[in-house]
């Protein structure tokens, strides 16, 4: 086998693995397919040209003309079925795709749906970087670049994607390396056995190369490998988002959210009339501006939790809702003198054209500054902008046919904290006793806490934190302000098994004229609750003296909050519990179908992750004693033609038991290495090193081995000298060799 | 005239000698080499014991058709080992004692006028053996020296613009004493590299001291040495000798090893080309003495401080530093890596 066929197989091997990091772009994996035979036949290609006195160039032109041809069959078959395209020439069925496919890019979020152009873009690419892979490994002999190419396609998803990408793309490209690295190790060693007649001082220099190789692969890769598969299966919410990596332009660590309940209070005890902003919209309507969302919820209270940030100004679908949603809003928001890291918007916000650096947090579609030079904290200050929105505005009959979804950030939205107070529980369980449904559940607390006679709206509740401020509000105090309605509905519609989060913003204000304009007094957190088919919908429990009447849907219609057991059309509706477990009529792709397991319950997901890590990690550990053993093997039993390289075989062998026990392995002839080898040895190991290296000077110097028989018991030798060198070892450490040996890291030299 | 022939065997006359050399040698395999040697090699132990690595060199150099050089103080064998050498394999053997006023016809022979037949008539000089022992060679004038070692190297004698073919085998075993100096002519290092290789006897240890007094007490062994061989059989194995293998990776060792030298720091000068082939030649011999039809990096190794030693000159670093040329020649070799690997 020649040089450039191993690496021409380690390069098929790196680029079939690197194509499936394109994989989370789109939904469509049918790109895989033809850019595998792209790369199959690039690597062949350039292997057969190399074999012919065209040499490297010659391949290089093969390969690109290749890449053309199966472009241009391939450009004639996407655009097969595309009328006015498929009988134009191959430039303007190339332009049509590529046009095709810069649309997608641009306007589609992460995973892109099947579509010819991005298919065509993916299986080029992964055909030009083959053949570039080619060129630097095989050409210019430099296996070290190879990962170049490879690491170029596993950042596109990396940058490209806003959700944590996982561990595996990084495994496909790291392993692809390795396979490179593997080659050019084989290859160094290979030109050793051939290089005795060239200048010895060149070829020691390569096999130096050759050892450098090796240990990068084995220290450097190993490691990394295992390092990689274990933090990502532990930590399930590292994502490259919260490193810092696909967020921002710029340098720094991830972004730190400020409280925003913080600004919350202070804003309610700003002066009543200190105007926060103010805004035009096109609907008769105000609008709930948000600015934050606090998913996570513990003993400290609501909080925000990490969370990865994608850049641009189009935002993705608002999670969850699939069912048809009113016009949409076109909101023009002027800020005066407030500051805020948080840009506040109607919700669900569909795109804005704010100036400077803002991210957004796909599950929430917060939009936050991701300005890193400046001071983020006061990123509103005086700016002035436009939103596209769409109203959630669900129908009330609608929502109550609606099940509590799953989201997708569910082990946030839906934990229980295991320390959480019953009583809070138990009041939730009795107020929503008589409703069978979930957003009749979700009524019920709402009119619950916005029932004058049971609570009081009051900015000055009584001091206190998370559980406690909770339980003095809704059992002692019950004086709070938006902040505890809004908590204690969000944990009660969790306790019943509706995925909850706070949102905080403000209240639309009041209308003068065409001038929405908001006051800090307009502070306000609300919460929200998710429903299948229609995603977040905000509930309103703070009482109407400060926010005026509730959302409609979230009072049904024929039932007044008194009287809340007459109104359910199906009451006797058995089957549905409080996580579904059946998909509701308003079957969406988007929408998750059921249960995974929500509070305390065990993580399976994770279990597994860290299971398989600890697997593969074992694996890992296990891997340098198996080559060693597999060596052993093919060395003591393996078949060899010429009898002198059995002899040379067992020799490496005894070698390497050598490195094994930590010895150094002497240099000069074979005699005078088995003199100072064995001479710490018994007698008959002495005996059988003198005999083995009598083989092996013979093999290498003399005209012919000859000596069969001799060759034959080269394994008997072999066997003797392991015996007697490990005889005075003891047990732990030949343990310790049989799972870490030496050799498989270190060469003798 | 201060030359003695100290004929230990029947004086042959040279065309009988030039006969015998065109005879066509019977073909030898290693293993009659081997037996043949060792057969030598106990004959020459009756003589000098615990001298084993002297001998062996010796008889390395005989079959790599070298010359050797005998350094050491009077008394410890020098000469007994030549003797020996000679008397062991039935060839002709003949001794010269170096001394100043010795001329080069001495060694070369001299044309002497027949008055009965009215011609010129050769009568050959010293060297017209197959075995000569050069007694302490430095004591002689560099005019002579330079004779005998012209000789040494071309095999030949011109004397009168006759030239006259040496017989095969010779040798040429010179001795040397290293202590008094005065009045001697040192070799210079073009004349030492004609030598092959350079021993030095060393004193015998006590054990192989008490037995020689046994031996040598009442007689002299060397009178009861009967030959083992005969001149014609040495040619054969010197001819099996050159057949020896030498792997071309072993070559290039030598070659390394040989390089050393002229880039080592502590010599001043290195060996030459001419150490390169006589150092092959020894370790061919020195395998086929080993019963191996192959060279190995160890012969190389081993005959390296002989065979090279006494061609080099030390930097005057190394002479301050009072290293030893055979230390020098040592860590060189050990610089040059061994081939560990079979060629393609």
């Amino acid at each position: 086998m020649r040089t450039s066929d191993r690496y021409a197989i380690a390069i098929t091997v790196a680029c079939i693995l690197a194509s499936f990091t394109l994989s989370p772009l789109t939904q469509d994996p049918s790109y895989l397919g033809p850019s595998w035979l792209l790369i199959i036949a690039i690597n062949l290609l350039g292997t057969l040209v190399r074999r012919t006195r065209l040499g490297s160039g010659g391949a290089l032109a093969a390969q690109l003309l290749a890449l053309l041809l199966w472009l241009f069959v391939l450009a004639g078959q996407l655009t097969a079925s595309v009328p006015g395209v498929d009988d134009a020439g191959f430039l303007d069925q190339l332009s049509y795709l590529l046009n095709e496919a810069g649309q997608h890019v641009r306007n589609d979020a992460a995973p892109m749906p099947p579509d010819n152009g991005v298919r065509l873009v993916f299986i080029g690419s992964l055909g030009l970087i083959t053949i570039l892979a080619d060129v630097l490994v095989v050409s210019l002999r430099k296996p070290v670049l190879g990962l170049a190419p490879t690491a170029t396609v596993f950042l596109v998803p990396a940058i490209g994607l806003s959700s944590d990408t996982g561990w595996w793309p990084f495994l496909c490209i790291a392993v692809g390396y390795l396979a490179i690295l593997i080659a050019g190790g084989l290859n160094t060693r290979a030109r050793w056995t051939r290089g005795l007649s060239r200048d010895s001082g060149a070829d020691s220099m390569a096999g130096e190369a050759g050892v450098v190789v090796w240990r990068a692969a084995a220290y450097v890769a190993a490691p990394a490998l295992a390092l990689a598969l274990i933090v990502t299966a532990a930590v399930p919410t590292l994502a490259l988002g919260s490193w810092g990596f696909g967020d921002t332009p710029g340098t720094g660590g991830p972004l730190r959210l400020s409280d925003p309940t913080l600004d919350l209070k202070r804003n309610l005890t700003l002066p009543r009339d200190k105007v926060v902003l103010t805004y035009t919209t096109n609907k008769p309507t105000g609008t709930y501006l948000r600015m934050a969302s606090l998913p996570a919820f513990s003993a400290a209270g609501w909080q925000n939790a990490p969370t990865s940030i994608d850049q641009g100004n189009h935002l993705p679908q608002a999670p969850g809702l699939t069912e048809p949603t009113g016009k949409e809003r076109k909101t023009k928001i002027t800020i005066k003198d407030f500051d805020s890291e948080y840009l506040p918007l109607p919700f669900a916000p569909v795109s804005f054209d704010a100036n400077g650096s803002w991210g957004y947090d796909p599950q929430s579609l917060v939009v936050i500054s991701s300005d890193r030079s400046g001071n983020r904290d006061d990123a509103t200050q005086g700016l002035q902008y436009t939103v596209t929105s769409r109203d959630v505005n669900p129908d009330a009959e609608g929502l109550n046919d609606s099940l509590a979804g799953n989201p997708e950030d569910s082990d946030l939205t839906t934990a229980l904290p295991s320390d959480l107070p019953k009583n809070i529980i138990n009041l939730a369980l009795r107020i929503t006793r008589d409703e069978p449904t979930p957003a009749g559940k979700a009524a019920a607390i709402q009119s619950y806490l916005r029932d004058p006679d049971n609570f009081t709206y009051s900015t000055k509740p009584r001091p206190g934190s998370g559980y406690q401020a909770l339980e003095n509000f809704l059992f002692k105090d019950k004086h709070g302000y938006c902040e505890q309605f809004a908590a204690s509905m969000a944990v009660m519609a969790r306790a019943v098994g509706i995925p909850s989060r706070v949102a905080v913003g403000f209240l639309p204000g009041t209308k003068h004229g065409d001038v929405w304009t908001v006051t800090a007094r307009e502070s306000h957190a609300w919460p929200e609750l998710y429903f299948s088919g229609y995603g977040w919908v905000r509930y309103e429990p703070t009482p109407s003296g400060v926010t005026g009447s509730a959302p409609s849907w979230s009072v049904p219609q024929s039932q007044t909050p008194d009287d809340p057991s007459t109104s359910n059309p199906e009451p006797q509706q058995p089957a549905i519990t409080v996580r579904p477990t059946v998909q509701p009529r308003h079957d969406q792709a988007q929408d998750h179908t059921a249960g995974t397991v929500t509070d305390q319950g065990t993580n399976w997901g994770a279990v597994a992750g860290v299971g398989g890590g600890l697997v593969l990690l074992l694996a890992l550990l296990a891997t340098p004693g198996t080559i060693r053993s597999a060596r052993r093997r093919t060395r003591l039993g393996g078949s060899f033609a010429d009898p002198a390289d059995r002899v040379e075989a067992g020799w490496a062998e005894v070698r390497d038991t050598f490195v094994d026990l930590g010895r150094r392995w002497p240099a000069g002839s074979p005699r005078s290495i088995a003199e100072s080898a064995g001479r710490h040895a018994d007698q008959p190991t002495r005996q059988a090193l003198a005999e083995l290296a009598v083989l092996v000077e013979r093999g290498r110097y003399a005209r012919d081995f000859g000596d069969v028989a001799g060759a034959a018991g080269v394994a008997e030798l072999v066997k003797t000298i392991r015996g007697g060198m490990l005889a005075d070892r003891s047990s732990r450490s030949r343990m310790a060799m049989r799972i870490f040996p030496n050799s498989v890291f270190r060469r003798a030299r | 005239m201060s030359l003695r022939f100290d004929d230990t065997s029947v004086g042959v006359a040279p065309a009988a000698d030039a006969a015998r050399a065109g005879a066509e040698p019977q073909s030898y395999e290693l293993s009659d080499v081997v037996a043949v040697m060792s057969r030598v090699r106990s004959a020459i132990e009756q003589v000098i014991e615990g001298k084993r690595e002297s001998i062996d060199l010796a008889l390395t150099v005989l079959l790599a058709e070298g010359h050797l050089l005998v350094e050491d103080v009077p008394g410890v064998g020098k000469t007994m080992l030549a003797k020996a050498l000679g008397r062991s394999i039935d060839c002709t053997v003949r001794r010269v004692q170096f001394t100043p006023d010795l001329l080069p016809s001495d060694i070369t022979g001299v044309s002497v006028f027949n008055a009965e037949s009215r011609e010129f008539e050769f009568k050959p000089g010293g060297i017209f053996a197959n075995i000569v022992v050069g007694d302490e060679i430095n004591r002689a004038s560099p005019k002579t020296q330079s004779a005998l070692l012209e000789s040494m190297e071309e095999g030949q004698v011109s004397v009168d613009g006759t030239t006259y073919q040496l017989d095969t085998p010779f040798m040429v075993v010179a001795t040397q004493n290293p202590i008094e100096m005065e009045g001697t002519y040192p070799l210079p290092e073009a004349q030492r590299d004609r030598f092959m290789a350079r021993i030095e006897m060393g004193y015998p240890t006590p054990a192989s001291e008490l037995d020689m007094l046994d031996a040598h007490g009442s007689s002299n062994p060397l009178d009861e040495l009967q030959p083992v061989t005969d001149a014609q059989t040495i040619r054969g194995l010197i001819a099996a000798t050159s057949q020896t293998y030498v792997a071309p990776a072993v070559k290039q060792y030598l070659v390394s090893v040989v390089n050393a030298t002229r880039h080592s720091r502590d010599l001043r000068l290195g060996a030459s080309p001419r150490a390169t082939l006589q150092l092959l030649r020894a370790a061919r011999a020195k395998a086929t003495l080993s019963g191996r039809d192959y060279v190995s990096p160890d012969d190389i190794g081993a005959l390296a401080v002989p065979v090279l030693a006494h061609r080099v000159l030390p930097s005057t670093e190394a002479q301050l530093a009072r290293h030893a040329t055979e230390d020098i020649i040592t860590t060189a070799v050990r610089t040059v890596a061994v081939p560990d690997k079979r060629q393609a």
